[in-house]
């Protein structure tokens, strides 16, 4: 059997009919599809940005904590004394960095609502 | 593209008329239907395969970029569709040694010749690997053109003819082995 033999033979393929009630059953699927919802995807382009500015203001927050912690151990682990002695004691640039961690966590609360009042 | 005759009933469907979407049952059951055949061999199975296509493209539609022939991106997704679902799914075989002979009528022989040839073709087609049984079942067995054939399959014309090519000498070795009578002349 030579390679050109083997079209003729593929060609002559028998063509079959649908079902009758192939077209309904179509139908009836494609009905059924149109009446279930939408499943809600999760909004994950819009929480990403929420979550990524809590954590950098978890970890932004914990740094501060730590290095007070290394650079002041008499100072004790009450939290409001370390803002006290950070605050009282001339340690600007800590307190700054605490206070942006804090707004950096103010505003991924902000964003996180917003995101939720949108999709809903 | 504005000569397309499923682009009326793609927009009413697109614009909310579910029902619209049966003019494209209608117009493209048979050729689906077929070409899932083709693919599978086994008529039940191609009817679900193609009813599950035609439910996938309803789904699909409005990601549908209008570039072609609406009929292209639908024969391409019953075809990816075919494949994925095949993979999962085959239908056993049989061993050639298991299938019973069956008395021929002497003034029949002709024909029956024909007949078992070209159904050992089919099944060495269906045993083909993927990338050229599916090439082979769009242009030799769906008698789509060498472009459309191209299109759904989204290769370049010169890759199909070479694809078509290899298939055509693949099947050529395999039913020399398979069969005395496939490979007489």
């Amino acid at each position: 059997m030579s390679q050109d033999d083997i079209g003729p033979l593929l060609a002559s393929e028998q063509v079959i009919e649908p079902s009758p009630g192939f077209t309904a059953a179509v139908m009836g699927g494609v009905r059924r599809e149109a009446e279930t919802l939408e499943p809600i995807a999760f909004p994950w382009r819009r929480v990403l940005p929420g979550l990524v500015l809590s954590a950098a203001a978890l970890v932004v927050g914990l740094g501060v904590l730590v290095w007070t912690l290394v650079e002041e151990p008499a100072s004790g682990p009450a939290v409001a004394a370390d803002v006290h002695s950070l605050l009282g004691g001339g340690h600007l640039p800590s307190a700054a960095v605490l206070a942006g961690s804090l707004l950096i966590a103010w505003l991924a609360m902000r964003l996180s609502r917003a995101s939720g009042d949108t999709l809903l | 593209m504005a000569d397309d005759p499923d682009l009326p009933d793609v927009r009413r469907v697109l614009q909310g008329d579910v029902e619209a979407f049966e003019g494209i049952v209608r117009r493209w059951q048979r050729p689906l239907v077929n070409l899932a055949f083709r693919l599978c061999r086994d008529r039940g199975l191609a009817e679900d395969l193609a009813q599950e296509a035609f439910v996938k493209a309803y789904r699909g539609l409005p990601r549908w970029r209008g570039e072609g022939l609406f009929s292209t991106w639908l024969f391409a997704l019953a075809l990816n569709h075919c494949r994925s679902r095949l993979r999962r799914f085959r239908p056993p075989m049989v061993d050639i040694e298991e299938v019973p002979e069956v008395a021929v009528p002497p003034d029949g022989e002709r024909e029956f010749d024909e007949a078992q040839r070209a159904g050992i073709v089919r099944r060495a087609v269906a045993d083909l690997p993927e990338i050229y049984r599916d090439a082979v079942a769009l242009f030799y067995l769906q008698g789509e053109s060498l472009e459309e054939s191209a299109g759904i399959l989204q290769v370049p014309q010169g890759t199909l003819k070479a694809r078509l090519h290899r298939a055509r000498a693949m099947l050529r070795g395999r039913l020399e082995l398979l069969s005395p009578l496939a490979g007489e002349e």
